[in-house]
């Protein structure tokens, strides 16, 4: 349960958010010129503010005077654009990525030194997120440990999801759309919410900009990492679909090959009744056994101390063995365990991506239902992935492992602290990479 | 970096700016060289490759140099070491400057700034950021000019330039010409006339601090006069209106008012030792005081009014002062060398003085002929120089006049620095110009040299008239100080400083100053007022006051006696009903009404019965009510049962148990 920061604390990260506020207008605001003018101006106005002494305050009423004219002609400048995102489907975190804005300038004039800037927005608890991580260790001057602002700021992009630079705009005559690239590389996964695009243009000074705020809602989902996986252990095994109740619910699982003679206990819908007729004697249908490949990946979201990097590892880990290439009718389920145990079938990736990329840890444990839920449905392969271990679960997975054959417990981050066992395998959140590909070699697990 | 969020400057603007530095602020060697080396990379082909630990250096170099310089500066001017700071900026970042200009990259990393950046740059977790430092040089060099030596109008224009060339460099693409030179010429308009309100603003703040200062915490000493010699820059006082003064003739010359002279010179300070002041007796019938005995010859009568912030202030005083007469004055009390306090209820205070050939003033003391020791070498230079040694006073003093008239001049402006801190040293024999406080400090130096006794006398030159106040005015800007010799046997009044100052201090009047000596006429006024409503006999006070209310009787006379009249509704009228009429009639005969929006029910359960009759009460309410709204009223037995339940309650005194009637 999240706690609310100290009275003081709350205090200074408003001021926070006040210098960040600030420091955002004033970077949109001012030109290059406009802030180099600007400092030169607060320079002339501490040194001239005996008049007796230097000319400065001379150079202070010269420049106030520009900043004066310069804010008249910022009203006069109100860019007339209408502006379109053309985002991907998905993007994957950490990683570099682009979208398109669509700029069409519905003015009468030809727009120049047009500037945009798409703006993310932070969820509300975010910068409250952000104070709290922002008390944590990890600065590396002396001013972050002790005022903590530089460490809050990174810390509020980290919530935003990505840091986006302005866009220039060229010339764009009246009428006419550019479409512009927009690098993007998101700091996290999950939703990235943009709120709005702030168009930018100068006046003629070039010391200020007017600015519009084009309010364009929308979101793009930054997934977890994946990485190859060259081979998954117990895929297209037949020995683990042999006398197992196969595919429930997707149509039958046997096929019908031929006729035999009736034995005692077949059932009688299997009776064939026009050879019956025609023999005399009950003949009954044969039927051959069929299977298709089965996956279950079950996502384990519970930590017992949140720790966002070894949780990202888990997911590129789920999300790299789901979204791995596999026949088509090979069938994949994915069980997330969080706040409950909730099953997805995989349809289409994205769809599963987007799931994995929005979920959180969870505190409660979650290897009992899971269990649970495994002895009654699993079949096929079945990939537990997880970053807890301790003594009550070696047992639990132990007595699974001998249920469901295929059982697989990928331990992302955690030590052992059980004898290794065939069916467990470590993967080391640095190098998930190089885990996944001796997957299907599965090495023992590290001993703690 | 992003073409739009940068500005490029070309080499030259570069160059010139550090050129102009050193013209303006007395570095020209410096500023030339600077120049020079600034713009050798346009003539060469090689470049040097740096790496980013080159920068390092140089910039962990500059900054131990600039911290060596600041500590140079302030240990050797105080906190006057801020200026020669900004004059060496540009010198103090030119090694990161040029080290750019000749570097392949022409910028400068960010990283070599600052150490918080340059960690992160080398642990890789943040980009390199290159900057360009011209924009930022051209910005300092500006600054730094502007401590420099240039007067404004050549200032101006140097600024402008500098600061056109930045704003053609910032100006955005596809802005045309016609709107970005208006925006500029409205901007350069606009500078302009705020440098103009900032100096009158400036000596505007500083006059009204000084007096609310001056009034809320500062106790005056009257003992000392801490002059304006040895301050450096422009001497600037305000336009405020601080004495006016009626005459019977007009002026043909500048009257001198003096508040207090002084006789001993120190640091820039004079200062006397006659601190204790005596009482003046009045002359009987009180208000008025004799000053110096009555003697042959004209007397001029002057009216002075003056704002006393204090209920014991300096008078300033004419010389030749013989009477004082005034009612507001309380008491008067003078030195031992003539300066006069007066004590009177603070706010506007008028008094009348006679003046006419007289003393002027006790004898002369052995302090009127002592010289400062560091001033004696000046002295005798100058002594020998106008041939000083031997005279007559009246020749001295006429070779003193003369030598001051015609080897001086005047001036509000003080720059550079005085060695060894002798400004009056320095303005006697090298300057030779200055205000009024460095003509009567070296008159008076001067005329004790010449073994003539002499003071320093300070107050006002009066010699401004204003029709709006009908009286001659002395401002803030007007006040003056001149030496007083005794010569013959009287004090007489010694002012080398050129005639010149007054048209001088006349022409520094602001545009505006019609505005301030209109509010100023009016606050004297308003304070005149309330002087005289003061003044006023207290039974002329009575007799109005009176007679306002007995104005104020007669208009609402009418209105009372209609409220008497009107007598209150009478509530059982208003009754619908006939058959409570009795009830609240009884009940209002006893005075009992019923309170603004009480209802019936509450009305009677408040006055009437007690709890075990609440029944028949509850009946009687309900009773009326049906009766009041029933259509055709209540039948003939319940009403009749109303009517006697009123009865009832009318016989029943309020608070007794009610006869159970049926």
């Amino acid at each position: 349960m999240s706690e609310a920061p100290r009275p003081g604390l709350q205090r200074r990260f408003r001021a926070f958010h006040a210098v960040q506020r600030l420091s955002t207008a004033g970077s949109r605001r001012f030109t290059a010129a406009g802030r180099l003018l600007a400092l030169l101006f607060l320079g002339a106005a501490i040194f001239g503010a005996d008049p007796r002494e230097t000319q400065a305050y001379r150079l202070a009423a010269f420049l106030a005077g520009c900043f004066v004219v310069a804010a008249v002609g910022v009203r006069r400048t109100r860019p007339r654009v209408l502006v379109r995102r053309e985002l991907p489907a998905l993007v994957t975190a950490h990683e570099a990525a682009g979208y398109y804005l669509c700029v069409t300038n519905t003015g009468a004039a030809t727009a120049h030194a047009l500037l945009l800037h798409d703006e993310l927005a932070s969820a509300p608890t975010a910068p409250l997120a952000a104070a709290r991580s922002a008390t944590d260790g990890g600065a590396d001057n002396w001013f972050d440990r002790r005022v903590g602002f530089l460490r809050w700021l990174a810390a509020l992009r980290r919530a935003r999801g990505a840091a986006l630079e302005p866009v220039v705009v060229p010339t764009l005559r009246p009428g006419a759309t550019l479409r512009l690239f927009v690098p993007i590389t998101p700091l996290r996964r999950g939703r990235l919410e943009f709120a709005a695009v702030v168009v930018a243009q100068s006046e003629p000074l070039g010391l200020l900009r007017g600015l519009v705020r084009l309010p364009l809602a929308e979101a793009l989902v930054a997934v977890p990492r994946r990485h190859p996986v060259p081979a998954l252990p117990g895929v297209a095994d037949p020995r683990l679909h042999g006398a197992q109740r196969l595919v429930r619910s997707t149509g039958s699982g046997e096929e019908f090959f031929g006729l035999r003679d009736y034995r005692p206990g077949d059932p009688e819908r299997h009776l064939h009744w026009r050879s019956f007729a025609k023999r005399g004697s009950p003949v009954v249908k044969q039927f051959a056994d069929r299977f298709r490949d089965r996956i279950t990946v079950v996502v384990d979201c519970h930590q017992p101390v949140a720790d966002e990097t070894t949780f990202e590892a888990l997911l590129a880990v789920a999300g790299s063995i789901a979204t791995r290439p596999r026949a088509a009718d090979c069938e994949l389920e994915v069980l997330v365990a969080g706040e409950s145990t909730s099953a997805l079938r995989a349809g289409a990736g994205l769809g599963l991506l987007a799931t994995l990329a929005c979920l959180e840890s969870v505190r409660h444990d979650t290897h009992q239902a899971i269990a649970a839920r495994l002895t009654r449905d699993a079949v096929g392969a079945c990939f537990v992935v997880t970053s807890t271990w301790d003594a009550s679960r070696a047992p639990t997975y132990g007595r699974l492992a001998a249920r469901v054959p295929g059982l697989r417990v990928l331990l992302v981050g955690a030590p052992v602290t059980a004898a290794p066992a065939t069916w467990l395998v470590a993967i080391d959140p640095a190098q998930v990479a190089a885990g996944l590909t001796h997957l299907a070699g599965a090495p023992d697990a590290r001993a703690a | 970096m992003r073409e739009d969020t940068r500005f490029v400057l070309p080499r030259a603007v570069v160059s010139a700016s550090a050129a102009a530095w050193g013209l303006v602020g007395g570095q020209l060697f410096a500023g030339l060289v600077l120049a020079a080396l600034l713009q050798l990379p346009a003539l060469l082909r090689w470049r040097l490759e740096l790496e980013p630990a080159h920068y390092y250096r140089a910039a962990d170099l500059t900054s131990v140099g600039f911290a060596a310089f600041a500590i140079y500066e302030f240990n050797g001017r105080g906190l006057l070491g801020i200026y020669g700071i900004l004059a060496g900026i540009p010198l103090s970042v030119a090694p990161l400057v040029l080290l750019a200009g000749y570097s392949e990259q022409q910028a400068i990393p960010a990283s070599a700034l600052a150490l918080s950046i340059r960690r992160r740059v080398l642990a890789g977790t943040a980009p390199e950021i290159w900057l360009d430092p011209g924009p930022a040089f051209v910005a300092l060099c500006l600054l730094a000019a502007s401590g420099g030596k240039l007067p404004a109008p050549w200032f101006d224009l140097l600024a402008a330039a500098i600061l056109c060339a930045l704003l053609v460099a910032a100006r955005p693409r596809g802005t045309s010409f016609p709107p970005w030179g208006t925006a500029l010429v409205c901007a350069g308009a606009l500078g302009l006339s705020t440098a103009a309100g900032l100096v009158r603003l400036h000596a505007g703040l500083e006059d009204a601090l000084q007096s609310w200062f001056t009034a809320h915490w500062y106790v005056p000493d009257f003992d000392r006069a801490t002059t304006s010699i040895g301050r450096l820059g422009r001497l600037k006082l305000s336009d405020a209106v601080r004495l006016r003064v009626r005459t019977t003739r007009p002026l043909t010359a500048p009257l001198l008012i003096a508040e207090a002279s002084y006789q001993t010179f120190r640091l820039g300070t004079w200062s006397t030792e006659a601190r204790r002041y005596e009482a003046v007796d009045a002359e009987p019938g009180g208000g008025a005081w004799r000053l110096a005995p009555a003697a042959p010859g004209p007397a001029e009568t002057l009216e002075i009014d003056l704002p006393q912030t204090r209920e014991v202030g300096m008078l300033p005083l004419p010389l030749g002062t013989r009477r004082l007469v005034s009612d507001q004055i309380i008491e008067i009390r003078r030195n031992a060398i003539g300066a006069v306090q007066a004590e009177a209820a603070p706010g506007q205070v008028r008094f009348r003085v006679e003046t006419g050939a007289a003393v002027g003033g006790p004898p002369p003391q052995a302090a009127d002929l002592v010289v400062p020791e560091e001033y004696a070498a000046a002295l005798r230079t100058v002594g020998a120089e106008i041939g000083l040694q031997g005279l007559a006073p009246q020749s001295a003093l006429a070779v003193i006049r003369r030598f001051f008239a015609e080897r001086f001049r005047y001036s509000l402006v003080q720059r550079g620095f005085f060695p060894g801190r002798l400004p009056l040293s320095a303005f006697l024999l090298q300057d030779r110009h200055g205000h009024c406080e460095y003509f009567a400090s070296a008159t008076v130096l001067l005329l004790r040299h010449a073994g003539i006794p002499a003071r320093y006398a300070v107050g006002y030159g009066v010699d401004e008239y204003s029709r709006l106040e009908a009286a001659y005015v002395a401002r803030a800007r007007h006040a003056h100080a001149w030496a007083l010799a005794w010569v013959d046997g009287r004090w007489m009044p010694i002012d080398t400083t050129p005639a010149l100052w007054y048209a001088l201090e006349s022409d520094a009047a602001g545009a505006t100053q019609w505005v301030s000596d209109l509010w100023s006429w009016a606050e004297f006024r308003l304070a005149r007022l309330r002087l005289a409503i003061e003044a006023l006999d207290a039974r002329i006070l009575l007799g109005l006051a009176a007679a306002l209310v007995l104005v104020l009787a007669w208009r609402l006379r009418g209105q009372i006696r209609a409220r008497r009249d009107a007598a209150p509704p009478a509530l059982a009228a208003n009754l619908p009903d006939a058959a409570l009429r009795p009830l609240f009639a009884a009940l209002a005969a006893r005075g009992l009404t019923p309170q603004p929006g009480e209802t019936v029910g509450a009305f009677l359960g408040r006055l009437l019965p007690a709890r075990s009759t609440a029944g028949e009460l509850r009946r009687l309410v309900a009773l009326y009510y049906r009766n009041r709204f029933r259509a055709g009223g209540l039948p003939e037995k319940e009403h009749a049962e109303l009517v006697a339940l009123a009865a009832d309650y009318v016989r029943a005194a309020p608070g007794t148990t009610l006869r159970t009637v049926r």
